[in-house]
Order: C-alpha cells, then sequence, then structure tokens
C-alpha cells in the first residue's frame, strides 16, 4: 500500500511530505521507547508513536523508516517538524490511536510489530 | 507582563533548542533563603523585604515543606496574624521543578501555574534553589550571546576523508542534551548513503551508533563518539568520563536500566540500548568500572574486507 493511501485511509494529515508519499509501505512497528523500535529489521515501514518530540524522527531516520506516524491527534513539535523537514523523513499526524491504527493495518495485511 | 514571554509555535529555532539544552539547575539561585515551619510569618516576610524575594520555601535540613508567597504574607498582615508561624499558613501542595529538567519546563510551568518563582528539587528531592522569571531571562540572554559568537565564529568541520581513504570524525557528546541527542548518528547515516553503503548493513551501523550516543547522553557526565570507516570496517567508540558500570554483565542484559520516569517520557532507558549494541555489531566490547568512566566500541565489517566503503 502506498503511504499516501494509508494516510487517507488513517483519516490522517501530512506535515512533512519527506518524498516518501509514493513509496511502498510493508511494515508498521509501533512504541513510545525508541530502543524497541531500533529492532525492527523490516524495509519499508513506518514507524507509529505518540512522541511528538525530534528524538522519534532521529529514531526513524536511523532505521531507514519512510515516516513517523503520531497518533492520538498529537501535533509536532516546531523542532520536530524542522528535524523531518532536515532529514527528509515524511511526518504524518492521525487522530485514531496506535492500537485502531495497528488494528486497521492488520486487516488491510500489512505486517505489524506492536511493542509497550 | 506575562509569564510565558517564549511562543513556542513561533520563537526563532535557535531559541527553542537554548531551551531545550539549558537545565534548570544552570539557571537557578542556588543562594536559597528559607523558613523553618517554626519561625513566624513576620520572618518570611523580613527575608523577603531583605533580599528581594517573591516567595519564601519552608524547609528544614533540606526538606521542603511548603512556601509563603507574597499573597500569604499580604493576607496575614490584613488578617493580623503575620506573629504566628509559617507551618500553619504555609501552602504545602507544592509545585517544584527538578534541577535536571530543561528550561522549557520552567517556562512551560510559569505560563501554567502563574507563580513569579519556584523551589527547585534535586534527584533526591532535596531543595537546591529557586528559579524566577527573572532568572530564566538573564540566563537566556546570556546563553544566546553565547550561541551568537559561536556562530559568528562560524568553525570549519575539522574532519572528514583522510588522504589515505579513511573516514575520521569525532562528536562531542553533552549530557542530557536531547534537543541534539541523535544528530551525530544522523550524520554518520548520510555519510553512509553517500557511500552507497548496503540498506540493512547502513541500519546495523546507524543503530549501534545511536545506541551509544544515546547512552553517552542518558547515563554519563558527557564524552565523545568517535567513527572510523575504513579498511572494510566501521568502528564506532563512545567515551566518558562519567559514574562507570558497576556491573556490566547486568547492564548487557535486555530490560535493566536506572533511567528515570523523565527520562521514560522522552521515549528512552528501554534498558534495550547496550544490547542492541551488541545485536547490531560483528564486535563489541565494554570497559568499565565504577568511577572510571566507560569505553565501549562497536565494529561492522563491511561487505568485502579491504574495500574502504
Amino acid at each position: 500500500m502506498r503511504l499516501s493511501e494509508l494516510i487517507s485511509a488513517l483519516q490522517g494529515h501530512v506535515v512533512v511530505a519527506g518524498g516518501h508519499l509514493d513509496n511502498e509501505v510493508r511494515h508498521l512497528v509501533a512504541s513510545n521507547l525508541m530502543s524497541e523500535v531500533l529492532l525492527a529489521e523490516e524495509d519499508n515501514l513506518l514507524m507509529v508513536t505518540a512522541l511528538n518530540t525530534e528524538h522519534a524522527v532521529r529514531t526513524a531516520d536511523v532505521m531507514g523508516a519512510l515516516g513517523v506516524v503520531l497518533t492520538d491527534h498529537c501535533e509536532p513539535r516546531p523542532a520536530m517538524r524542522k528535524t523531518a523537514e532536515d532529514l527528509g523523513v515524511s511526518l504524518v499526524c492521525t487522530p485514531w490511536t496506535r492500537e485502531q491504527v495497528l488494528a486497521w493495518a492488520a486487516c488491510a495485511g500489512l505486517s505489524c510489530t506492536p511493542l509497550s | 507582563m506575562s509569564a510565558a514571554t517564549i511562543d513556542p509555535d513561533n520563537a526563532p529555532l535557535v531559541v527553542l533548542e537554548l531551551i531545550q539544552q539549558l537545565k534548570i539547575r544552570s539557571v537557578m539561585n542556588r543562594r536559597v533563603f528559607t523558613v523553618a515551619r517554626r519561625e513566624s510569618l513576620r520572618r518570611a516576610q523580613l527575608l523577603m523585604k531583605t533580599h528581594d524575594l517573591r516567595m519564601v520555601p519552608v524547609a528544614e535540613t533540606g526538606r521542603l515543606f511548603g512556601v509563603i508567597s507574597m499573597g500569604d504574607i499580604i493576607a496575614a498582615l490584613d488578617g493580623r496574624y503575620i506573629h504566628e508561624i509559617c507551618g500553619l499558613h504555609m501552602r504545602s501542595h507544592v509545585v517544584a521543578l527538578e534541577n535536571d529538567m530543561p528550561l522549557s519546563f520552567a517556562i512551560t510551568y510559569f505560563g501554567r501555574y502563574g507563580f513569579n518563582a519556584f523551589p527547585v528539587l534535586n534527584r533526591a528531592r532535596l531543595l537546591v534553589g529557586t528559579v524566577s522569571m527573572r532568572d530564566v531571562n538573564q540566563s537566556l540572554l546570556a546563553a544566546l550571546s553565547r550561541e551568537l559568537q559561536r556562530l559568528e565564529r562560524d568553525r570549519p568541520e575539522t574532519a572528514g576523508d583522510t588522504a589515505d581513504g579513511y573516514y575520521l570524525r569525532e562528536f562531542r557528546i553533552e549530557s542530557r542534551d536531547f534537543a541534539n541527542a541523535g544528530k551525530a548518528s544522523n550524520t554518520l547515516r548520510r555519510e553512509l548513503t553517500r557511500r552507497a553503503c548496503d540498506r540493512a548493513l547502513m541500519r546495523r551501523i546507524a543503530v549501534a551508533a545511536y545506541e551509544l550516543e544515546m547512552n553517552l547522553v542518558v547515563h554519563s557526565d558527557g564524552g565523545t563518539l568517535s567513527v572510523m570507516i575504513g579498511n572494510g570496517r566501521v568502528e564506532i567508540t563512545a567515551r566518558d568520563d562519567g559514574p562507570g558500570i558497576t556491573d556490566i554483565n547486568w547492564a548487557l542484559r535486555d530490560g535493566t536500566t536506572t533511567a528515570d520516569d523523565w527520562i521514560r517520557s522522552l521515549g528512552f532507558g528501554a534498558g534495550m540500548g547496550l544490547p542492541n549494541v551488541q545485536r547490531a555489531a560483528d564486535d563489541f566490547d565494554l570497559r568499565s568500572g565504577s568511577g572510571r568512566g566507560t569505553v565501549a566500541r562497536a565494529v561492522i565489517h563491511l561487505a568485502k574486507q579491504g574495500d574502504s566503503t
């Protein structure tokens, strides 16, 4: 599924496009603890978190993720948005909770790693 | 004047970075004037008048019991009970800050609670200072001045490719500098992308660097992260002169951590940092001891030995 289609399904909006909207998403990893996220080894992955800090974006960049989906109506802090722009990481906000995102992704046939 | 003088949505980025980098301990007033619970409100009033204070903590042997504000003194004068003891009239539900918190917390608190000053506690919950909006503004001005001087110096990069094809770089990593945490690893990843490194390999290298970098930020008193690329391998070394690790085997187990709730609220301190480095690296060694600092070294071999990719 393309990232732009996923955003639409999550009723989300794009904060930073990051040049990945047409990229294929294959895996979602969800956690608010960054060391847990770093365990994921899949390609074409998206990070799902409620952590609206620049560290979430830096973690996504380190693992080569396409982008970060901020859940629970979280809006990114200015430093987070700037970091995403600088690193070319897509940044998306959704009103859905992490559990709702994972449940939907599982039904849509995407592989998921729900963590703490 | 509104207490919240910095708009987190519109302030210049350099100001936002500074209020994340600066810690309350570097801003607070360490000369604390306190009263004991048995002392009179008159004593608190005298301290406020003599030292131009807006609030006096009620504390005994470092333990904070409450605060007396200027409003409390005015009420006591109006109600003619200024001679009574502080313990009877202090505000015992105290909002306090911690000295390890970034300055942004203090600014948020001034906006949220409308107080003129807050007591500051250390990790042991002992009173170590007070912080007022005046302290914040003075420190921020000084830090801005230093930052501008630094930008004016515009120092060129001193590291990069050497004549024999090696890439060497050393990053200074500050303790609890969460605003910049991870930047060194992002830089390393850019370098690996420039060298067209294999994606899976690049992820392993970046994860090892990131975890070592975060370890310096969260657990050390600051240190260096050094990167060497060449001769078919990437070598990442984290050095610090911090408190050291007493039990290395314990530190290498998944889920063991000394991080507090605040660190965890920032997304760190899952207790998986060093185990993640071990998983990502081909070779890993850790030398440390109580009070002797720590040296952690991770080596990841590139696809072909001898290739300086």
